[in-house]
């Protein structure tokens, strides 16, 4: 019989979603036998025969429980093919009730379980039972799907969706766990640390290229993503240093993850003339308050730095990573061990000063635009290096709106997934760099 | 095979992988020297004895432009 009431319509509803999700026909009072009905059947994409899994609702534990389940089980396969699982849902009753514990001892042989859907436990039992089952026949998932299903009020709190993604990983499905949660994080920031203890978990495995969707995340070294573990917490701030200089060494191949090698091609080149700064910024953006690892980010920019003056570069072209560099160390915290900022005026003055337009902020990532890239090295307007405390002060990178964007994370995990937040990036990573020194009303 | 082919078909093979190696190295130097105007295509000839043409062949292999597009901007802005 059709179900009427709100509570039973509500979760048939929610088992239509969650089969559309994982990519199933959804179907509802799919026929079984003869005059018999279940509820939601869920088939093969495109196909209404025989359904894969089935689901009966039932408002209470009635005396008909057991003849709800018997429909299916009982008669012959030649009769009723049998589904891969059937889930029996309860949507309220005790846990205790004699009914539920009945149809569970008779059935349960078979491929069955029955589910008191009352509370967030039996909820997240049954959800995990599907996935479960649902690993049995797919070994990829949607997890923005997924994220989008547990969203819905019928499953309850967000605390919900870390109890059931983590559930998913441990099935070791295949999908779009980084980029997915770097979404969820951007929604809401109690999900940085499943996104860092995700990150850390995929590491270097080969299966992690392409983790944010293509975005600029998947183009980057790996430092950003370290230290959004170190800020996030999943990476004490005491193993911060430790951990980041082991990542650093960690290709056998390479002395460090990001070192100077230019002439193999124009990307590769790229990187090392303009982005490579970018991503040592943002990296120190995110660790303002972890000063160890701060302080790492900053000698191993310089030493960038150095490795860039002993290469075939003219000492223009090193430029970006110097103004990015002197923002840094401008706006480390206080007390910081960081290079020193007349080395750095030193290799402005080797440049014969910086472009005057760029005097405060560096200019936004050229990504590819030759012209305007090499445009803006050989400009003929040029002026020393500002000192660490005009770069603090200027309007520039205090924001003329008085409104500062202190929010690194939120910044970053942006960039990661996005080309055109990065192209637009620069001032606002310099404002988050000099949020903790420039006071609105100095 | 004797020993002694064995040897000179080995250590040749090594030595030629080290020359490529090497090889490659001077070209991205090559190409990057020019690229980030560190040296004209003049200089390069005049240190390695190599042709304009194959200095060419070198810069726009790693870039997919000429070099003759860097040698007009020098010129443009010198």
């Amino acid at each position: 019989m059709r179900h009427v009431r709100p509570a039973g319509v509500r979760a048939i509803e929610a088992l239509s979603e969650l089969g559309k999700a994982l990519g199933y026909e959804v179907h509802h009072e799919y026929p079984v036998g003869g005059r018999a009905a279940v509820d939601v059947a869920w088939t093969s994409a495109n196909s209404h025969e025989s359904p894969l899994f089935v689901f009966e609702v039932e408002s209470t534990p009635s005396q008909g429980i057991a003849n709800n389940a018997l429909k299916v089980l009982g008669p012959a396969s030649s009769e009723v093919i049998k589904p891969l699982f059937f889930f029996h849902l309860v949507l309220q009753g005790d846990e205790q009730n004699r009914r539920m514990q009945i149809a569970q001892q008779s059935f349960g042989m078979h491929n069955y379980q029955i589910f008191r859907m009352a509370g967030r436990t039996g909820r997240a039992g049954f959800l995990t039972a599907v996935f479960q089952q649902h690993r049995r026949l797919r070994e990829t998932i949607s997890v923005d799907a997924v994220v989008e299903i547990l969203s819905s009020p019928y499953w309850g709190s967000d605390e919900f969706h870390g109890e059931m993604l983590t559930a998913i990983e441990s099935l070791e499905f295949k999908g779009s766990f980084v980029a997915s949660y770097t979404r969820l994080a951007l929604r809401d920031n109690q999900f940085d640390r499943l996104l860092a203890s995700r990150l850390r978990a995929e590491g270097d495995c080969e299966d992690a290229a392409g983790q944010f969707d293509g975005g600029p995340g998947d183009y980057l070294t790996g430092l950003v993503a370290m230290a959004f573990q170190i800020y996030a917490g999943e990476i004490s701030e005491a193993d911060g240093p430790g951990a980041l200089e082991q990542w650093s060494k960690s290709i056998p191949w390479l002395e460090r993850r990001i070192d100077v090698r230019l002439g193999l091609s124009e990307e590769l080149d790229q990187y090392v003339v303009e982005l490579a700064a970018v991503e040592f910024a943002l990296a120190a953006a995110l660790l303002q308050d972890r000063k160890s690892s701060y302080e790492w980010v900053a000698q191993d920019m310089w030493r960038f730095v150095q490795a860039q003056t002993r290469s075939p570069l003219h000492p223009r072209y090193r430029l970006v990573t110097v103004l990015w560099l002197a923002h840094v160390i401008a706006g480390a915290p206080q007390g910081s061990q960081v290079p020193s900022y007349e080395d750095l005026e030193v290799l402005v003055a080797e440049a014969d000063g910086i472009p005057r337009l760029h005097a405060h902020v560096p200019p936004n990532p050229f990504f590819g635009d030759l012209e305007s890239m090499d445009a803006w090295y050989w400009e003929t307007d040029r002026v020393e290096l500002p000192t660490a405390l005009e770069l603090t002060n200027s309007p520039d990178t205090r924001g003329t709106d008085r409104v500062v964007d202190t929010d690194a994370a939120h910044l970053t995990l942006s960039i990661l997934l996005d080309f055109h937040v990065l192209w637009d990036s620069a001032e606002r990573i310099c404002r988050i760099l000099h949020a903790h020194r420039s006071s609105p009303d100095t | 095979m004797h020993d002694i082919d064995r040897e000179f078909l080995s250590e040749t093979t090594r030595k030629i992988g080290e020359a490529k190696a090497l090889l490659q190295d001077r070209d991205a130097r090559i190409a990057a020297l020019i690229r980030y105007r560190r040296a004209t295509v003049q200089e390069i000839m005049s240190v390695t004895g190599l042709t304009k043409s194959r200095i060419y062949q070198v810069f726009e292999v790693t870039y997919g432009f000429p070099a003759s597009e860097i040698e007009r901007r020098n010129g443009a802005e010198s």
